[in-house]
């Protein structure tokens, strides 16, 4: 439900086809009323409420039923949309939920049309629970009836196939042609905001209305999706390079209780053979909400559990959430109050609304010393009981306000400069995670790279850190969902992205919690959560079977660790997304462009995992022509591209694939986790192409820190032709980095897939030329050939000589 | 870099009745790129100072992204007449980039080799 519908309606009726900008007005004398309840804490003035749910009811002393706030204002003159008819189309307040806008500058909205000529589909506009291809909003083709909204929202269990907003706001859209031409645009705008989707006569139309902000529209004319993704990078920014351990497996839950509880936790993983690499603590945690804090009785010497965690190779993170609590005791709220770093009323004093610590006061992130401050609390001296080994997790940036208007801010609210919150509100999350992302910079002297996850997102976050599709749930709808959702997001430009695996809300079965974790392997941020009504379901809970299935899941996933981190190199060098719908990477088939029930990783691998209750087959699409050629990457089984086919995926299956012409690296040695990994042998899986030739690349550096931005890295190129008598060529060249960095890992064995004929003979020539015969094994009927301990360097040029 | 600039006369853009006029500012980038930003020349910015969306949404030319070299205006221009106009440059890839502008009703279309990629109709 479009929470403005009437104001969508009116101005989509009103501007048809118009450049719109409509100006600032006068307030014509309205006040500012502060006539919001939220400001007061009272709903009805009659009954006292004593907290707020996430879900923005208020919760009463007298122990009655819950009422909406909406409802409690419905009778009060409002239209059915809960706003007051009377204001719109001028100057002066609005009502809305039982809040008040005083909206001083009447209305000062913007907008216009944008068609994409050529286009057959239009992409983007992140962050909805809908299909990948946007769905028209003008009701035609089986689409929608209201706008795509673009509004942090912190919404209480969303629905799926809806244009409702969501946690985060990036303002762009891919437009592609069913003949490969991509374009497309970033309004450049962190103002509440309506999308219409619309056919054009030729092409797809689009129509964009602000409520506020300034016409800044980028347009981004491609003419390929590579082009286009590379023109909104060098806008915005590229993804941050993460840590490598972000890109490993995160185990999460609300709540893991106390440091025992973690011990636990630690030692199940261990005793099961299961590799994991960070634990996370949820709001529980702290003392009464209080972040930087602990609950001492629960969880005593911190420092001592976080060093344990250390010693093989774990890491932890906590949730630092926007709100703080006005609790004069509370040493962040003091400093905060005293050097005056909070959102402001109207009438400038602190503006206070009510979250998990109840009455809370917001910290302005837009201004930068705001945010200076924020980062110098992550000080190890200053967060007391963390450690270098600690990471953040921001969550209810939207900002979740729990008696807000639509459970956020007032957009009256002023920042520290002025600015009022309708401004600027798309943004809140971003800043913060800007913020906490530096200090984690500082906090380790400008040495280690930052580990924030954030809920809220706008253009840009890419810059900062990780997103996750915010509170989902324990059904295989989510499962489902989480792939559109996630590629749209990769599309906009923010690749370090994942959806929580299991479902936040409910209790998976075996079978989900199989079906998601082989997904979730192969999505770019991979954590399992749940909320804390939620069964426990760490992966040792549903059985011996189960877990050996998860555990499987969870080693594809650290194998490959390699070249994920590779493709997030390339994503943060070239502005490349990590997880791409299959139509980017096989412009010109039009079959593809709806296509959103697998996807690639890079360039090289397609992911077609199960995500239908008790199925056991997949319908899988293998793009790309005859030309194409594509490995099952456990049978090395060959599939043709251009073809569908219903492929066997039991239980223990994921349908993963390689395509040919590439070369992907590997680490196969099971660890406990990814730390664990750092000095183990690699495997090269080269699928030989059409043309006899495969590549692939391999980023090292060390996991961790920013010198890879002074040249501590490898970035290694791999080539292989080989010719139909089985005569070839293998090299490793390295491409850049400092040749001082040279991590002294081995290729312990290289796989080539679709080798035409058994070679006579495989020889090493090493940088020093010396040349020596290794061991192979050839497959003739599968046509693998398996070249064994050729102890070359990783980070080293050789070449392999294959003789027919 | 080829950068043709066929006239650069201006466009006046109309706003709501009783509304300032506004420029139309015209940005082309070596990606191929193309800022088209509205500058309320005679009134006060509703939120510009400070601008919270561009300098901090926009990444810097010496920001933290490796993306080799920042992207670089290779034309810029600020319409503020009613005549039409033509941009046209070549992008890093060699492919020619026109930004075409009419004043009445306001159209701006954006070409790539000819083909019309992207519209915003106005007015």
């Amino acid at each position: 439900m479009c929470a403005h519908a009437l104001l969508c309606t009116s101005r989509r009726g009103l501007y048809r086809g118009k450049l719109y900008l409509e100006q600032r007005r006068n307030g014509g004398g309205a006040a500012r009323t502060t006539a919001e309840a939220a400001g007061t804490g009272q709903a009805e003035p009659q009954r006292k409420i004593l907290d707020w749910g996430e879900d923005g009811k208020p919760i009463y002393e007298d122990g009655g039923a819950e009422e909406d706030a909406v409802a409690a204002v419905a009778a009060t003159g409002a239209d059915d949309a809960g706003r007051d008819t009377a204001a719109l189309g001028g100057a002066g307040p609005e009502s809305f939920g039982g809040h008040t806008d005083s909206m001083p500058n009447g209305h000062v909205s913007v907008g216009t049309d944008i068609s994409f000529p050529s286009a057959s589909h239009v992409y983007g506009i992140p962050e909805h629970a809908t299909d990948l291809a946007l769905k028209n909003t003008d009701g035609s083709d089986g689409g929608y009836s209201e706008p795509y909204r673009l509004y942090n929202l912190d919404v209480f269990e969303y629905e799926l196939d809806n244009p409702m907003a969501l946690y985060g706001s990036i303002p762009v859209m891919v437009a592609s042609a069913a003949g490969g031409a991509t374009a497309g645009v970033f309004w450049n705008n962190p103002t509440e905001t309506f999308v219409d989707v619309t056919n054009a006569a030729a092409g797809k139309a689009s129509r964009w209305m602000s409520e506020s902000g300034l016409f800044d529209l980028w347009v981004l004319p491609g003419p390929t999706a590579h082009s286009v993704f590379k023109q909104y990078a060098l806008i915005t920014g590229t993804q941050a390079l993460p840590p490598k351990f972000a890109l490993a497996y995160h185990q999460c839950r609300w709540n893991y209780k106390d440091e025992g509880d973690v011990n636990q936790v630690d030692q199940q993983f261990e005793a099961h053979d299961f590799p994991y690499d960070v634990i996370w603590l949820d709001i529980e945690h702290t003392d009464g909400k209080r972040y930087f804090t602990w609950d001492k009785p629960l969880f005593p010497d911190p420092v001592r559990m976080q060093e344990q965690l250390a010693q093989r190779g774990h890491k932890m993170v906590t949730i630092v959430d926007p709100h703080i609590k006005r609790d004069s005791n509370y040493h962040v709220h003091a400093e905060a109050a005293s050097k005056g770093l909070y959102i402001k009323n109207p009438d400038g004093s602190d503006f206070d609304g009510w979250c998990w610590p109840g009455s809370s006061s917001y910290l302005d992130f837009t201004a930068e010393h705001v945010r200076e401050w924020w980062a110098d609390q992550f000080a190890l001296d200053k967060y007391v009981g963390s450690t270098l080994n600690l990471f953040t997790w921001n969550d209810m940036n939207e900002p979740s306000v729990f008696n807000g208007p639509e459970v956020s801010m007032q957009k009256d609210k002023l920042s520290l400069s002025g600015v009022e919150h309708r401004e600027w509100h798309n943004l809140y999350g971003f800043y913060q995670q800007m913020a906490t992302a530096r200090g984690h910079v500082k906090r380790s002297g400008d040495v280690a790279r930052p580990f924030v996850l954030s809920r809220a997102f706008a253009a840009g976050s890419q810059r900062v850190g990780a997103i996750w599709t915010g509170d989902n749930a324990a059904e295989w709808s989510h499962l489902e969902a989480s792939v559109p959702m996630l590629l749209t997001i990769n599309l906009a430009g923010l690749h370090f992205a994942g959806a929580d695996v299991g479902g936040f809300f409910g209790n998976p079965d075996a079978e989900l919690m199989t079906r998601w974790y082989q997904a979730g392997a192969y999505q770019p941020f991979f954590r399992a959560h749940a909320h804390i009504d939620a069964k426990r379901r760490e992966p040792w809970l549903f059985g011996e079977e189960t877990t050996q299935r998860l555990r499987t899941a969870v080693r594809e996933r650290y194998a490959l660790l390699p070249f994920w981190y590779t493709v997030f190199y390339k994503s943060h060098t070239e502005g490349q997304p990590v997880m791409r719908p299959l139509w980017v990477e096989f412009p010109g088939d039009a079959s593809l462009l709806t296509e959103q029930r697998s996807w690639m990783v890079g360039s090289d691998l397609l992911v077609a995992p199960v995500m239908k209750q008790g199925a056991t087959q997949v319908d899988v699409v293998f793009p790309g022509g005859s030309s194409v050629t594509w490995y099952d990457v456990r049978s090395f089984e060959a599939v043709s591209g251009g073809s569908r086919a219903s492929v066997s995926a039991p239980i223990d299956v994921v349908p993963v694939y390689q395509r040919s012409g590439s070369i992907i690296p590997r680490q196969e040695r099971p660890r406990r986790s990814s730390a664990l990994m750092a000095s183990d042998p690699f495997t090269l899986t080269a699928a030989i192409g059409a043309d006899g030739a495969a590549s692939g690349t391999l980023f090292v550096d060390d996991d961790l820190t920013f010198a890879y931005a002074n040249g501590a890295f490898r970035h290694m190129a791999f080539s292989l032709q080989v010719d139909g008598a089985a005569n070839g060529l293998m090299q490793s060249k390295h491409v850049s980095g400092d040749v001082a960095f040279a991590p002294d890992n081995v290729v312990e064995r290289i796989v080539v897939l679709g080798f035409p004929a058994a070679p006579k003979a495989v020889t090493v020539t090493a940088a020093d030329g010396g040349a020596t015969n290794v061991d192979f094994e050839y497959d003739a009927q599968s046509k693998v050939l398996t070249v064994r301990k050729p102890q070359l360097a990783i980070s080293g040029d050789w070449t392999l000589t294959f003789t027919g | 870099m080829a950068t043709t600039d066929s006239g650069m006369s201006a466009v006046v853009l109309s706003p709501e009745a009783g509304a300032a006029p506004l420029s139309l500012h015209v940005r082309c980038m070596a990606s191929g790129a193309v800022q088209l930003r509205m500058e309320e020349s005679s009134m006060a910015p509703r939120w510009e100072s400070p601008d919270i969306v561009t300098k901090e949404t926009l990444e810097p030319a010496t920001g933290v992204g490796m993306l080799s070299g920042a992207d670089a205006s290779v034309a810029e221009h600020l319409h503020t007449t009613a005549d039409a106009s033509v941009m046209a440059f070549t992008n890093a890839a060699g492919q020619q980039v026109q930004v075409v502008i009419n004043p009445s009703p306001l159209s701006i279309k954006v070409f790539v080799e000819a083909q019309e990629m992207v519209a915003i109709n106005t007015l």
